[in-house]
Order: structure tokens, then sequence, then C-alpha cells
């Protein structure tokens, strides 16, 4: 269970302040799949950013399984994110000199599991993306598409309690875009993970349980008209 | 497994793999770079080394020999030298014993003329402790009855080598065959025949002149029953302090002194060369630590979005610093191997078959193996401080501005 209350988040570029969140306040239950989507600005990158424990709320709380995360030390915050959180990032977020399971299982192995069990675990995660084949390919030796499943099965080689995603899709073409929305709302059904994703593009509502809309840093009840 | 151990492995893994599928040209730039520096910290003292060991050399070989026996203050003399030489070589660890008795001040020739000493010696033994006898550029050395030939220093005769440094101050066109006028002690003046010039390449040395014991005997009476000097050389392996300590107790009121006392002087200016020496191994590990420190930066700028996702992802600092140190000790340490293979294998032997020709004599290239392990250590610790500031300050940047900032 994911509770946000009343969080702001004020960037500070100099003398000059955006507010990129104004007071937003939602819960998330376990097993949701949640699409949070605005128009380019409206503090969605932002928001994931709370959640996932990248960055600090200027103001509000972020409580994670019971848990208040903001007050936390950068030590456990880093500890949290490894054990109970996966993220997924916008493009390039693969270790150029690892193979696929190597980036798969590095999370794992920084966990301090043991090889023989993080080894079988990557694979199998790698075969649940549909990745079986490339288990040994680098990630210059993969598509854009194939990379994002990799990630995704990066971040989930912890077994996390919730995936956040931030435009994984964004620099997919469709089809390849379709699969990795396809491979997110599956592993959501499968393994019950939460997940929560960013997405401009008004169709992935479809792969969501519930959406959430932001316009200007605020929480709104109706997606802003098109235009 | 605790926190940082966890880390350690982690920081093992991506430099091992970093190191096998990172970029060659930068890893293969790392440890040429790091040979090159190697081999220039070790090459000056390696040369400074060779030519102390040349002087050591010529000094041993042509002046002193392993041991010198004088007359202790105010004798002048050591009388009866033929029985203390008998003795001396009964002495076990001596493989040979020579007296010179100076005999002579002055030498000239024509209107050349100069203040030199002119020792009398046993040329049979002689030869067998000093090896100026094999290093004749004209004519013979002496023989034992030769009554009226002399060998000159190739600083005393000149032998028309005008690019000499010494020339000016020669006798400038003696050669082998011709006859000088040597002022003996007393004032009596005796010409002798030039029988051969030689050249030990050593200033202290190359400015002697040698008569044997026969013509000072002819000449002086009562020269053999006084020596100015013994000259002692020891089996191979016998150093010069344990044959002092053997030959103290033959003979009461000399002096003996090794080597070592009568090269203090020059100990003194190659002292003077160590500073010079730290300075150069100063700036080669500046260098080094600048070199390191600007691969450091530039790999670590191109990755900081990689950084920050993998700081995201729950990848401590302590495993990415460490896997960055643990990668640079490696570049370091197969660097500075490389570096001393070069220098053992190519360099030396390159320099062994053409050596540096100094004022003392040629002059190649001696490795202190301590102070090469000494360097590499310094050097690999030199490496690891230049490669923890630029990836401890990377660290610090937040998250966020390493991967969306600009
Ligand atoms: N690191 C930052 N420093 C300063 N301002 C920022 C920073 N990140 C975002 N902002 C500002 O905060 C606001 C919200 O940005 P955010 O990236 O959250 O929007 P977004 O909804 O993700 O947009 P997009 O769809 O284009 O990715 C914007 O006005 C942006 O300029
Ligand atoms: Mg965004």
């Amino acid at each position: 269970m994911i509770r946000v209350e009343n969080v702001s988040k004020i960037y500070t570029l100099g003398t000059v302040k955006v507010t990129a969140l104004r007071d937003v306040s939602f819960a998330v239950d376990d097993g949701e799949m949640v699409c949070i989507s605005g128009r380019s600005g409206s503090g969605k990158s932002t928001l994931l950013r709370q959640l996932s424990l990248i960055d600090k709320p200027t103001a509000g709380r972020v409580i994670f399984d019971g848990l208040d995360v903001v007050s936390l030390s950068e030590s456990r915050r880093s500890a949290l994110r490894l054990d109970r959180l996966g993220y997924v990032f916008q493009e390039y977020a693969l270790i150029p000199e690892l193979t696929a399971e190597e980036n798969v299982f590095l999370p794992a192995m920084m966990r301090g599991g043991r090889s023989r069990d993080y080894h079988a675990r990557a694979r199998s995660l790698l075969e649940l993306v549909g990745l079986d084949a490339r288990v040994a390919h680098r990630p210059k030796e993969l598509s854009g598409g194939e990379q994002q499943r990799v990630a995704i099965a990066r971040a989930l080689v912890n077994e996390p309690s919730a995936i956040y995603a931030d435009e994984p899709t964004a620099n997919l073409d469709s089809f390849s875009g379709q699969e990795v929305m396809q491979t997110l709302t599956r592993l959501n059904a499968e393994l019950g993970v939460t997940i929560l994703f960013v997405s401009h593009d008004p169709d992935d509502g479809q792969y969501a349980s519930r959406m959430i809309h932001l316009r200007d840093g605020e929480l709104v009840d109706e997606p802003e008209p098109a235009g | 497994m605790t926190r940082v151990g966890r880390s350690l492995r982690v920081a093992v893994f991506l430099a091992f793999k970093g190191l096998i599928r990172g970029n060659f040209g930068v890893t293969a730039m790392t440890i040429l770079l790091m040979a090159l520096i190697f081999v220039d910290v070790l090459f000056l003292p390696a040369l400074i080394r060779g030519a102390v060991r040349t002087i050591d050399d010529q000094v041993i070989n042509t002046v002193t020999s392993d041991l010198v026996i004088t007359a202790s203050a105010g004798a002048g003399t050591i009388d009866n030298p033929g029985a203390l030489l008998a003795e001396i070589e009964r002495t076990n660890g001596v493989r040979a014993a020579t007296a010179t008795t100076r005999v002579g001040t002055q030498i000239s020739h024509g209107s050349e003329s100069n203040a030199w000493s002119v020792d009398a010696i046993d040329p049979s033994s002689y030869r067998r402790v000093f090896t100026t006898p094999g290093h004749l550029i004209e004519g013979s050395f002496l023989r034992s009855a030769d009554t009226t030939g002399i060998v000159l220093g190739v600083d005393v005769a000149g032998a028309d080598r005008t690019h000499e440094r010494t020339y000016s101050r020669s006798l400038k066109t003696v050669h082998a065959g011709d006859v000088v006028t040597v002022t003996l002690a007393g004032g009596v003046t005796r010409p002798f025949t030039v029988r051969g010039i030689y050249q030990n390449r050593f200033p202290l040395s190359d400015q002697g002149a040698f008569i044997s014991d026969a013509a000072a005997a002819a000449i002086l009476p009562g020269a053999p029953d006084r020596a100015t000097a013994i000259y002692v050389k020891a089996d191979a392996g016998v150093s010069s302090g344990a044959l002092k300590v053997r030959l103290e107790p033959l003979r009461t009121g000399v002096n003996l002194q090794t080597p070592e006392q009568l090269t203090a002087a020059i100990q003194d200016q190659i002292d003077t060369f160590d500073l010079i020496n730290n300075i150069m191994r100063a700036m080669s590990l500046l260098v080094a630590a600048i070199t390191v420190f600007i691969i450091t930066y530039v790999d670590l700028v191109n990755r900081r979005r990689q950084i920050g996702i993998e700081r995201a992802i729950g990848i401590t600092a302590t495993a990415m610093v460490g896997s960055y140190v643990i990668k640079t000790v490696v570049n370091a340490i197969v660097g500075t191997l490389v570096g001393l293979a070069v220098f053992v294998f190519a360099l030396t032997p390159f320099v062994q078959s053409h050596p540096f020709q100094f004022p003392n004599g040629p002059v190649t290239l001696v490795l202190d193996a301590q102070e090469a392990a000494r360097n590499m250590g310094v050097l690999v610790a030199v490496a690891v401080v230049s490669v923890l500031i630029p990836a401890v300050r990377a660290m610090r940047m937040k998250i966020l501005d390493a991967i969306w900032g600009t």
C-alpha cells in the first residue's frame, strides 16, 4: 500500500521557484496497475520520483507499507529502493558492459543473494519477459523494446512490492511499446506486483486498472481536454 | 554478508566486467601511460646507480683496490714492505697485493712540463691488483727488469688527443717510444723511454706515471726498503671491511683504509643526486596522478547518467567507487609490470650494449629491486588517490541531477 499525503514539490533554480506538485494526495492498493497521465510539464515524472525515493518532496509525506519514507536517511532509502522497489527508466538504463542476464541479477547480487539463486532467477525473469534467447546479449545487441524488457526483468529481480515506470514506451515504436505494456500488465496479473506508470499516450489507459490525472502539478478528476 | 562485503563483491564484479568488456582503447592507453611513467621513474635512479657503480669500479680497479695500507701520519713510508707483503699474501681472503713507492714529482718533454707523481711499482704484482696494465692505448706495460722505461697515463702524455679535456695540462705530444725527463726524489733528473700510454677513462688514475722497482732501485738506493702504499685485492666475496679486520693485526703503525672511506667525498656528491632524483620522481608521480585523474574524470562524465541509474536501482556508492578503484589498481599494476618488463628486458640490455659514455667511463643501468618495488607501490597508491577524488565526488551528486540534469 502506497499513500501520498499532501505532497508538494518546488524546484528552486536560482531565484526562480517552479511548483511541480501542489498538495497531491492519493493512495494505491497492493496489486493495482495505475497510469499517471497529464500534459507535458504537469508533474508526472516529478510525482514518480517522489514515490520511488529518487527525490524528496518539499512538503508532505509518502507512506510505503506503513513507513514514512521521506524522513529516512539516504542509505535507508537506497536499501529500500534495492529491496522493495523497481524502477524502469524511459531509455538506455542498462549497463553496457553487462549481458542481459548480468544486468538483471546485479540488484540481487547487490542485495547479497547466492550466486546460483540469482542466476536462476535472472534466467526465469528473462523468460517471463520473453527474452530467454537473449540471455548473453549485451545491451547494444538488443532492440530498444528488448532493452526495456530487460530493464523490467531487472526491476523485478528482488521481488519488489511496487514497480515504477516513467514513460517506458516513449522511445519505442508502437509495436514494441505494446509488447512492453503487455509485459507489464501480465506481470501485474501473474505476480501481483503493484505498478505505477507514466504515459503521454491516452491509449495506454487501457492497460491500467486506474488512472491518475495531473494538471499543473495538481490532481484532477478528468483528463485535460486535448488541444 | 555485511553491507560492505556485498558492495565489495559488486565492485569486483563491475570492475572485472568493465576491464574485459569495457573500452579496450582506454584500458590499453592507461596501461601504456602507467608503463611509460614507471620506466621514467626507474630510469634516472638506475642511471645514477650505474654511474656510481662505474666510479666505484674505477676507483677499486685503478686507484685503491680493496684495501689501501699507508704509513701512519709522521712516518711517511712503510718500512720493510717485502715482509709485510709476504704476510698479507698468506692471509686468507687475499688474492694479491702490491707495494708502490712515490719516487718522482715532475715530468717534462720538450717545453712542456708539469708536476705529476711517479710511482715505482712491481709490474707483475701490480698487474694482479689493478686493471690499468690492460688499458693501454699505445705501446706495452712495464717489464720487471726494465730500468729505463716509464708508462704514462693519457692525461700526462697527451698523446696528441687534443679533444681530451685534460690535454692542455698534459705533455701534449708524447707517444710510446718518446723520451721524457723525470725529476726524482732529491732533485735528480733522469730520462725515461715511454713504453706505453694507458687510459682508464678515470681522472684520478689517468694522471699517473709508473716506473719499475728495478729502475727505482738502480737510481735511488734504498728505495726497495720503503713503500708509500700497499694495495690489497680481496678474493671474490670477501669485503673490504672483512679484509681490514684480518690484516690489521699484521703490523702496527700503518693505516688501513677501505675504498668507501677513500671515496666518501665522491659519495657526498652522489647524495646530491638524491635530491634531483626525488624531484624527478615527484614530477613523474604528478603526471601519473593527473593522467589517472583525467581518464577517470572523463569516464565519469560520460557515465554520469549510468551512475545515477545504478544508484537509483540501489547499487551503493561504495560498490561503484570500489569498481573504479579496482580497475585503476589493476591497470596500474599491469602498467608498472609492463614498464618493469620493458626496463629489464629491453632498455637495460640495450644500454648494456650501447653504454652511456660518461667522463668516468661507460655507464649502464643498474636497477635496485627493492627501490623498484617501493616505486611500484607508490605509483599504485598515487593512482588510487587520483581515482578516489573524482569517483567520490561523482557519487556525491544527487541522483536526480545525475540522470536528468544537464
Ligand atoms: N530537476 C528539475 N529542476 C527544475 N525544474 C524541474 C526539474 N524537473 C522538472 N522540473 C519542472 O517541473 C515541472 C514538472 O516537470 P515534470 O518533468 O515532472 O513533468 P512531466 O509531466 O514529467 O513532463 P513530460 O511529460 O514532458 O515528461 C516542469 O515545469 C519542469 O520544468
Ligand atoms: Mg516526464
